[in-house]
């Protein structure tokens, strides 16, 4: 039983016993009053303050489970609304809401938290990918090198001064390509991390084992921009527009499938979703292919412009396009149903975005800016950070601890945490 | 018609002339003479919750507020704004604690939505802000927390994220 179910099991039979309160602020006023008053409060306020100051307001506060869910349903919009699960409430989901904003608020406004990591590459970053730890971060760059960060150090800074072997306080493994080949892009499942390189190859490596190739894959043609590992599945998007299917789990990685998406244009982001595989290619079209028998379900020109910037997760589809907008899809069983264009604060083409429980996180190469948006009606610009950096383009990962990582061609990682990431990971 | 008077009776017996123009900016009254049928020049209306104190404060409130617009609806998503008090009603709003609640519960009951919003901004803005600890002092509550179960709580806040 937890410390809160105590003291709501105390006051239930203290209230059964007496129902006259010895003590409290919120017998002054009734309930619905106590209702209109947390409308002018934050949600961080009221759970980390106002529900200390007695025990009759804070088993209502706790209590008022309609109200909090009401209030989290005015903030946030669907179809990006979280639920609580487990043992959260919904004064929980409006308190981390809140507290995100906030934390949002404090990197953007007083520049804090964020820092630019040198010395790992010598190269422009290509891709950057975030596990599921939380903490450790791997990025393939144009220096033909993948160097895996672990992020628990912006938080431990005592631990930078040990090692610095890999040209920064912050990697910790490193892997090198010898012939000296760009790496494109990055994916990995368990500890299995694959990387797709100007070589035509693809490879395999063992994280757990100081990044030792495990396998490489030789592509007949030309190189992968894009892939993904799933169920020992790799699934490369290839330049000239084919996607390849390799089995990693036989000895040679036999290719078991190999699909011509589009005749032109090259593929540049895909996923999966159950029985689903969702293709983008250049000239912005969407393809969703039926991994049971191959068929093309849909094939959509989007008509965004040359090349969209993409974030698929939890069945949500986003895009970003040239002008700023985001076109936001929803999957549905065997197609994905357009939900809305959103307008953020950019002018200018969308690199790369995330999204994580209402909150839209949206950078551009052309002006430098990570902006964050609350998905409300109407959306709540919650902070602009223009990153101090020359990069021409970018490729951004952010996690649910309150994490983003953002590397381009300055060479550097720009990392940025919320304080999430410092209660989670602080020694 | 314009100048027409109704009487408001408090719950210790004191009637009070009213306009009904100023009257009506109660929704509970207004649906009283709207929609219940009582006619404006002979009945008494009474006020059972509320008493002639309250009731001349309310009656003073809305008869400097007559003429303002209706009150915007509340745009929810957002934190309300605490910052938009009238000096008048800043002036009006300078009493005792006990005073300004039963004037929550008058404007709550009489439902008259400015009078509320303005009473409820200035509790709020006593509350906002502070520590519980200074909360508790400005209300003149006792603390009926343990130190232990302050601790837990505190702890359980921390970690209102999931993972």
């Amino acid at each position: 039983m937890s410390g809160t179910d105590e003291i709501d099991d105390q006051l239930s039979s203290e209230n059964q016993g007496d129902r006259t309160c010895q003590c409290g602020l919120f017998h002054l006023l009734p309930p619905e009053i106590w209702l209109n008053l947390f409308g002018y409060m934050s949600a961080e306020f009221i759970a980390e303050n106002l529900s200390l100051v007695c025990k009759p307001l804070r088993q209502f506060i706790l209590s008022s489970q309609s109200y909090w869910k009401y209030r989290y349903e005015r903030q946030v919009r669907a179809p990006y609304r979280s639920i609580p699960n487990r043992n959260r409430t919904w004064l929980d989901v409006c308190h981390q809401l809140g507290r995100v904003g906030h934390e949002w608020k404090q990197c953007a406004e007083q520049h804090q938290n964020i820092l630019s990591i040198s010395g790992a590459h010598i190269g422009p970053i290509t891709d950057t990918i975030l596990l599921e730890d939380g903490y450790t971060c791997i990025t393939g760059s144009r220096d033909s090198s993948i160097c895996c960060f672990d992020l628990r150090r912006l938080v431990r800074p005592e631990e930078t001064k040990t090692s610095d072997m890999f040209g920064s306080p912050y990697v910790v493994k490193r892997a090198e390509d010898s012939q000296l080949r760009w790496i494109w892009s990055l994916s990995h499942e368990k500890h299995i991390l694959s990387s797709t390189s100007s070589n035509s190859e693809i490879r395999l490596w063992d994280m757990n084992a100081e990044m030792r190739e495990i396998s490489r894959i030789k592509l007949q043609a030309t190189f992968a921009m894009t892939h993904r590992l799933q169920n020992s599945l790799l699934y490369a998007g290839i330049y000239n527009g084919h996607l390849h299917v390799y089995d990693t789990r036989t000895n040679d990685n036999s290719l078991v499938r190999n699909e011509r998406v589009t005749p032109r244009g090259y593929i540049h982001a895909l996923e999966s979703q159950d029985d689903y595989i969702l293709v983008i290619h250049k000239p912005s079209t969407l393809c969703i292919y039926d991994r049971r028998t191959w068929q093309k379900v849909e094939n959509v020109p989007l008509n965004l412009g040359e090349r969209v910037s993409s974030y698929y997760k939890d069945s949500l589809l986003f895009l970003g396009d040239n002008e700023g907008h985001v076109h936001v899809f929803n999957w549905k069983q065997d197609h994905c149903e357009f939900v809305e264009k959103i307008r953020t604060e950019h002018n200018c083409p969308i690199t790369a975005l995330h999204h994580s429980r209402g909150i839209l996180q949206t950078c551009t190469a052309s002006t430098k800016t990570l902006a964050i948006d609350q998905l409300s009606t109407p959306i709540t610009h919650v902070g602009r950070i223009v990153a101090d950096t020359f990069d021409q383009h970018l490729c951004m990962a952010a996690n649910d601890y309150g994490l983003t990582v953002i590397g381009g061609s300055d060479n550097n990682l720009i990392s940025v945490h919320r304080d999430e990431f410092r209660r989670w990971y602080a020694l | 018609m314009a100048g027409n008077k109704i009487k408001l009776q408090s719950n210790d017996g004191d009637t009070f002339d009213v306009d009904v123009e100023i009257a009506k900016q109660s929704a509970t009254i207004k649906t009283m003479l709207e929609d219940l049928g009582m006619s404006e020049e002979d009945d008494v209306i009474p006020l059972p919750n509320v008493n002639s104190a309250i009731l001349k404060k309310v009656i003073q409130w809305a008869t400097h507020h007559k003429d303002d617009p209706p009150p915007p609806e509340d745009d929810e998503n957002r934190e309300k704004n605490l910052s938009d008090i009238s000096s008048w009603d800043q002036d009006f709003l300078k009493v005792d604690q006990g005073t300004l609640f039963e004037l929550i519960l008058a404007a709550n009951y009489l439902d008259i939505k400015g009078l509320l919003d303005v009473t409820c901004k200035t509790v709020a803005n006593m509350i906002k802000g502070r520590t519980p600890e200074e909360i508790r002092r400005q209300f003149n509550i006792k603390n009926d927390f343990t130190p232990q179960e302050e601790e837990q709580i505190k702890k359980e806040n921390e970690w209102c994220e999931e993972k």
